[in-house]
């Protein structure tokens, strides 16, 4: 009974990770292999032609520069502003707070590729268009973590908020002292979600970037223009050198990863 | 307090990358022109090699630095366009971009670019370097609007297959319909392996298919939007429509013909087709493709009727500047547009491309003919061009997209559905006079 | 005393003003563009009313894309959970093999979106791809309407793979024992543990992902995109797809706000409903 399990656990896993082996594989096809029927799983002659023709792509690793910038610049920016505005309605009392928290809840009923038109044409006139606060921009509000944070703030026992005002300590010090140790994982977590947002965002820096430099890599790859000729060989290559390292990655950090990912939920 | 510093430097830390990746200096000697394109892969190599070579030529003498940026497809380079001049900011404008047909209407609406012609005559220069066709191709109201730069006509794929059967080429579509069942291949189970031909016709192969009929024949009104924006179709009227339709019935009967609407490249290169109809400009991406799995051949476009001598239509791409009130930048533009359409320039282009060379004298170069001696089916389209009408010319229209779905969908439906082709043609006519009244509104 | 006053606003302050400046600023204009006709560069022209609407109304490709869309939502979320499902009950035991395929099932995450798009791309070629020629079929998984869909499930099955599996892995995990053991001693076999134990003790995760799933084939835009390019005749033109095509391919910039538009009242209408319906069942509970 156990193998049988085995068997089918190892089949679907290995069904599911076709794609992948393929695109590590496809990275060493010639063009004759990309065109030959019936069609290929191997290569014909191992070489790494394709890899030299991606790198030597002009501006292929400054796709990859710009989407880790994004991804970086974005997550930081995003957390800062949830994580203050969580810590406005968890710890102060002030007109209208209710009303800014419907505000900022009904933001979420509204799917944002629908307001791409008109957020392109605010960024344009605001002169952030090629630029990387532009990028990120419409990324920013990250509404579902200013709940979670929320939630979390006022979690926290009203003593030790209490202890610290008393000590003298203002905003400032409790965040450093005690708010941001105490989140640290909530925060990773959120932090890891938010990066693969950014870096997988496609419609946005497509529609905001016309400067070469300034392209991301998502964006980057479709239009390395290679697959126009039936030539894939780049493409995949282009492709194998993100996915190594990150299946490299994931593979060692794999616990953490998954800590990181579930922690969230359980305020949920 | 403190803590709205932080709040407040974390803020601006963006403002302070962000240079890092927007305006480049102005002051520096050489201008540098921003060209927007669309052609990749082997294309954007040609692209590549003919910037590098103006750069270190005249470029480099008269302080001009090009720049050329892939924005996607061609319509891409058209959305991108219209996004960014949406904002009176100029500096955020290309200085050229290089667009198809799909875009020449928006052109003509606007005030975007400055028309070639007004250039030539501002800097004196002579437009009758360009070949007769590539240059009517592009005139609008009797004015040339963007320099002709990637001229490509349709042209038929074939060749191997048959070969096997001691077949020529059709020179007309009821020749097609004899020998496509010949060429058809069915395996044990009666699915069809190999069909004769491949192609659902829309926009793109109807205005050479329609347009050579009876000398010339237009799809729309005003010259197929030459002369002003197009009102109405006239494909009904003057009758081509339905010749097409009732010969392409009987080309679908034969069970030779596929309905395929993409992937027809792939699907030829793998040998499950034996012909279909692409522009000259994917000649040497096919001929890669192809290596050698079999022989490739190249002919001029069949014929609807027996007596269609109109020819086809020039396709492809032009190159129009975009308008910036700097008149250095005007200047420095111009001198690439000359360059790039220069004998030498149009000679490498076409080599590498494919693309027929715009400019007449390069077909009297020596070292062209020697390469049409050594690459034969390189002289087809060139021939098949000047055996053209200048006067068929491709349809500028609105709503692109949804007038070339319009004919791929109702054509289907035709052979799926075996509507009748007068059904078809009014149904078409109907859908597309909507597209161009909704416009004109 | 009046500093504590002005301070939270101030640290609300860049949430607001993204809310309002990428959110509400948007919705309104787009909401009131879609009743002017647009002009090349977007600016608004005349004002005509309903017309916009008219000819969205006029074409059967709006009601299409809402088809297409839904048909795909259907398949889809169903078939998502399930197979996550199948996958996280399958690694649930932890063991030196369970480690190998948790991070087997996790690594689709490491092929970022249009990576994935464009794999699936060549692999569902008809004519050059491996799926058909490895499996002897002969099915146009770009060109035909069935091929087009099902390669598009499939491409959004391998997508969504990543997060959702270790949610549901880590929710089963945390079932508490004693609830299983208890049931097995009761004798419960496969089925009944599965259905009534253990699915209802994960249902906050398990309602999590159903409803993620949900919304995003409702609004999936760019594997279409990449994939089939809206497939044979519009065939897999989902409805954000559509409005991009309206808005970047067409310029039918007034059309594409009247889209929006309707999305928005859709979207309000919904919210409005499930609130009430929420406090409609605690009434009744109360």
């Amino acid at each position: 009974m156990k193998i049988f399990k085995y068997i089918i656990t190892t089949l679907f896993v290995l069904i599911v990770l076709f794609p992948i082996f393929y695109t590590l594989s496809a990275s060493l096809f010639t063009l004759q292999d990309f065109t030959a029927t019936p069609a290929r799983i191997v290569t014909s002659q191992l070489t790494l032609i394709n890899y030299q023709r991606a790198l030597s792509h002009n501006y292929y690793l400054r796709y990859l520069f710009n989407s880790l910038v994004m991804a970086v610049l974005g997550t930081t920016l995003r957390l800062s502003i949830s994580f203050l505005a969580s810590y406005a309605f968890a710890r102060f009392n002030f007109k209208g707070k209710d009303l800014c928290f419907l505000i900022l809840l009904g933001t979420l009923f509204f799917p944002s590729d629908t307001l791409l038109q008109q957020n392109y044409l605010t960024v344009l006139h605001l002169h952030l268009t090629n630029n990387y606060l532009g990028l990120v921009i419409t990324g920013l509000l990250g509404v579902s973590q200013i709940i979670l944070l929320r939630l979390f703030f006022l979690s926290v026992p009203l003593s030790l908020y209490d202890t610290a005002s008393i000590d003298g300590a203002g905003d400032y010090l409790i965040i450093k002292k005690i708010l941001l140790p105490l989140s640290s994982p909530l925060l990773a977590s959120l932090a890891l979600q938010s990066a693969i947002s950014f870096f997988n965002s496609y419609l946005w820096p497509l529609v905001i970037t016309d400067k070469i430099n300034m392209r991301t890599i998502q964006i980057g790859i479709t239009m390395l223009g290679f697959s126009e000729s039936l030539d894939f060989g780049p493409l995949f290559a282009a492709i194998s050198i993100i996915l190594i390292p990150t299946i490299i990655l994931f593979c060692f950090a794999r616990k953490t990863i998954v800590k990181a990912l579930t922690k969230n939920y359980l305020y949920t | 307090m403190k803590k709205i510093l932080i709040a407040i430097s974390l803020l601006l830390l963006p403002f302070a990358l962000f240079a890092a990746g927007s305006k480049e200096t102005q002051e520096t000697e050489p201008i540098t022109i921003t060209w927007w394109h669309s052609n990749s892969g082997i294309l954007q190599e040609a692209t590549e090699e003919l910037i590098s070579s103006f750069n270190t030529t005249v470029g480099k003498e008269k302080g001009i630095k090009v720049e050329a940026i892939y924005q996607g497809k061609a319509n891409d380079v058209l959305v991108k366009l219209k996004a960014v001049t949406a904002d009176t900011d100029t500096s955020q404008y290309p200085d050229i971009v290089q667009l198809d047909a799909s875009g020449a209407l928006d052109i003509v609406s606007s005030n975007i670019v400055t028309y070639t012609q007004d250039l030539a005559e501002k800097y004196n220069d002579d437009l009758s370097f360009l070949q007769e066709n590539t240059k009517e191709s592009l005139m609008y109201k009797d004015r040339l609007i963007g320099m002709p730069f990637n001229a490509s006509t349709i042209l038929y794929y074939y060749k191997t297959a048959f070969d096997e059967q001691n077949l020529t080429p059709p020179e007309t579509i009821d020749e097609l319909i004899q020998i496509a069942p010949l060429l058809v291949q069915i395996d044990a189970k009666g699915n069809t392996t190999r069909y004769a031909f491949s192609n659902i016709p829309t926009t793109y192969e109807l205005t050479a298919l329609l347009g050579s009929q009876n000398g010339v024949s237009y799809i729309t009104d005003m010259e197929n939007g030459h002369q002003g924006t197009p009102t109405k179709t006239v494909f009904k009227e003057n009758g081509t429509f339905k010749n097409l339709l009732t010969k392409w019935k009987k080309l679908y009967a034969t069970g030779g013909l596929e309905n395929a609407s993409s992937g027809i490249t792939a699907s030829f290169v793998a040998g499950k087709t034996a012909s279909f109809l692409a522009s000259t400009s994917n000649l040497t991406t096919i001929i890669q493709s192809v290596g050698n799995r079999f022989e490739l051949g190249v002919a001029p476009c069949f014929r609807i009727n027996e007596n269609d001598n109109g020819g086809v239509n020039v396709g492809g791409g032009a190159l129009y500047a975009v308008t910036k009130d700097n008149s250095r930048q005007e200047a420095a533009v111009w001198e690439f547009l000359k360059y790039a359409t220069s004998k030498e320039a149009q000679l490498k282009w076409h080599i590498k491309t494919g693309y027929l060379p715009v400019n007449k004298e390069t077909y009297e170069m020596n070292e062209y003919k020697s390469f049409i001696t050594q690459n034969p089916l390189f002289e087809v389209p060139a021939k098949q061009l000047f055996a053209s009408n200048p006067k068929i010319v491709g349809v500028w229209i609105p709503s692109g997209y949804q007038i070339y779905y319009s004919f791929m969908s109702n054509i289907k439906k035709m052979l799926t559905d075996n509507i009748s082709v007068d059904a078809t043609v009014n149904a078409m006519q109907k859908e597309i006079d909507g597209y161009l009244k909704d416009y004109n509104v | 005393m009046k500093k504590t006053k002005i301070k939270p606003y101030l640290y609300l302050a860049p949430a607001l003003l993204l809310a309002f400046v990428f959110v509400y600023y948007p919705l309104i204009k787009t909401f009131i563009s879609s009743f002017f006709s647009i002009s090349f560069n977007g600016k608004l022209k005349n004002f005509v009313f309903f017309a916009n609407y008219k000819s969205l109304f006029s074409r059967n490709e709006l009601a299409h894309s809402i088809w297409v869309t839904l048909r795909f939502a259907i398949f889809f979320v169903p078939l998502n959970t399930i197979t996550i499902l199948f996958a996280s009950l399958l690694c649930e035991k932890e063991s030196k093999a369970s480690k190998f395929f948790e991070t087997g099932f996790f690594l689709p995450l490491a092929l970022s979106l249009s990576s994935a798009c464009l794999v699936f791309k060549f692999l569902f070629n008809p004519s050059l791809g491996i799926i058909n020629s490895a499996l002897h079929l002969n099915i146009n998984w770009i060109d035909s309407t069935a091929g087009a869909n099902v390669s598009l499930l499939l491409l959004c099955l391998f997508l969504d793979f990543g997060i959702n599996f270790i949610l549901l892995l880590s929710a089963l995990r945390s079932i508490d024992k004693s609830v299983v053991q208890a049931a097995l001693l009761d004798g419960a076999n496969v089925w009944t543990m599965v259905w009534k134990i253990k699915l209802p003790l994960i249902k906050p995760t398990l309602s999590f992902i159903i409803f993620m799933g949900v919304r995003d084939s409702l609004l999936m835009t760019v594997p279409p995109m990449i994939l089939t390019e809206g497939g044979p005749f519009n065939e897999t033109q989902t409805l954000i797809y559509y409005y991009y095509n309206l808005v970047f391919r067409s310029n039918s910039y007034g059309q594409g706000a009247a889209i929006c538009a309707l999305i928005f009242l859709f979207c309000i209408t919904v919210s409005l409903l499930y609130n009430a319906f929420k406090t409609r069942k605690y009434r009744g509970v109360l």
